[in-house]
């Protein structure tokens, strides 16, 4: 368990990942360490393997997930905490959330054809999708402090399009 | 996995989701109107809050618009009911603990009543920064 996650997988280090093969590798693990597979072991190799278990697929949702992923690596190269409570202040990255929200509300509100609500979202994930190609190239131009930035932006755009 | 935590509300926490006070937006542009606008990554809450501000240094009108939780919506609607007829100094002396403990807020929405104070803070600065203070 001294393995970091992406070594877990035998993944490189970065942001870019291959999903296929993150699922790939997740599977033979658990395969691997599933208890029935091996009846005959102590109780206590048996809680060695259940603490595994758990750490495989803490690791798995990380690297799965964008915004985990790219806080975990912040933390892992850079050492860059990650205080998931903390107050954001970008006056213009909040603006535009704001109004964003506004747009939901009121096409939520009014009558208006579904087209125009999935035309709303559609706009949202083209944004989520310039944001993690921004992202990626954060991280390869190794410029931490964007990468943050971006981190909180998607995080938000995440939140929006679960609404 | 993907479980939601559900948390109950308390009753003056849903009295202020249910009625919330002071809704709406100022004029931002407006020299007497503060303008403070945070977000709580996290969850991916928004939340505006405006003071407008007399010659006399004393809030006389805010107004929020919050995006986010039933506690996050409540602690903004608290703060603005709370800073209306205070100076400038005395708002930005609101503390969240007074916020969390008045809505009785359990400790996993703490940071809402956090994100109100800093609202306020967000705003007193708007204003003075637009007062040239």
């Amino acid at each position: 368990m001294n393995k970091n996650y992406f070594e877990l997988f035998s993944l490189p280090v970065a942001f870019a990942i291959d999903e296929a093969l993150l699922q790939q590798r997740y599977r033979e693990l658990l395969l691997q360490l599933h208890p029935d597979r091996r009846p005959t072991v102590s109780p206590h190799e048996k809680k060695e393997a259940t603490l595994l278990l758990a750490f495989v697929h803490d690791a798995f949702r990380t690297l799965l997930s964008p915004v985990k992923r790219a806080e975990y690596l912040l933390q892992l190269l850079v050492s860059m905490p990650q205080n998931a409570e903390r107050t954001v202040h970008d006056v213009d990255l909040l603006t535009q959330q704001l109004e964003w929200r506004e747009e939901l509300e009121a096409l939520k509100r009014e009558d208006v054809h579904a087209d125009e609500l999935s035309l709303f979202y559609e706009k949202i994930k083209a944004e989520r999708q310039r944001t993690l190609d921004a992202l990626k190239q954060a991280f390869d131009s190794q410029s931490y402090d964007l990468a943050n930035e971006l981190c909180v932006k998607l995080k938000f755009i995440e939140r929006l399009l679960q609404q | 996995m993907g479980g939601k935590i559900i948390v109950k509300y308390e009753k003056k926490v849903l009295d202020h989701y249910d009625n919330p006070r002071n809704v709406g937006s100022l004029d931002k542009e407006d020299s007497h109107v503060g303008t403070g606008i945070v977000g709580a990554p996290a969850c991916g809450d928004v939340m505006k809050l405006q003071i407008k501000v007399n010659d006399e240094g004393v809030i006389e009108e805010a107004k929020f618009k919050t995006y986010g939780c039933g506690s996050a919506i409540a602690s903004s609607s608290l703060a603005t009911e709370w800073i209306k007829g205070k100076t400038l100094d005395e708002a930005g002396q609101i503390k969240n603990t007074a916020i969390a403990e008045e809505l009785a807020l359990p400790p996993i929405k703490v940071h809402c009543s956090i994100l109100a104070e800093d609202a306020i803070h967000a705003a007193i600065k708007d204003y003075r920064r637009k007062q040239g203070v």
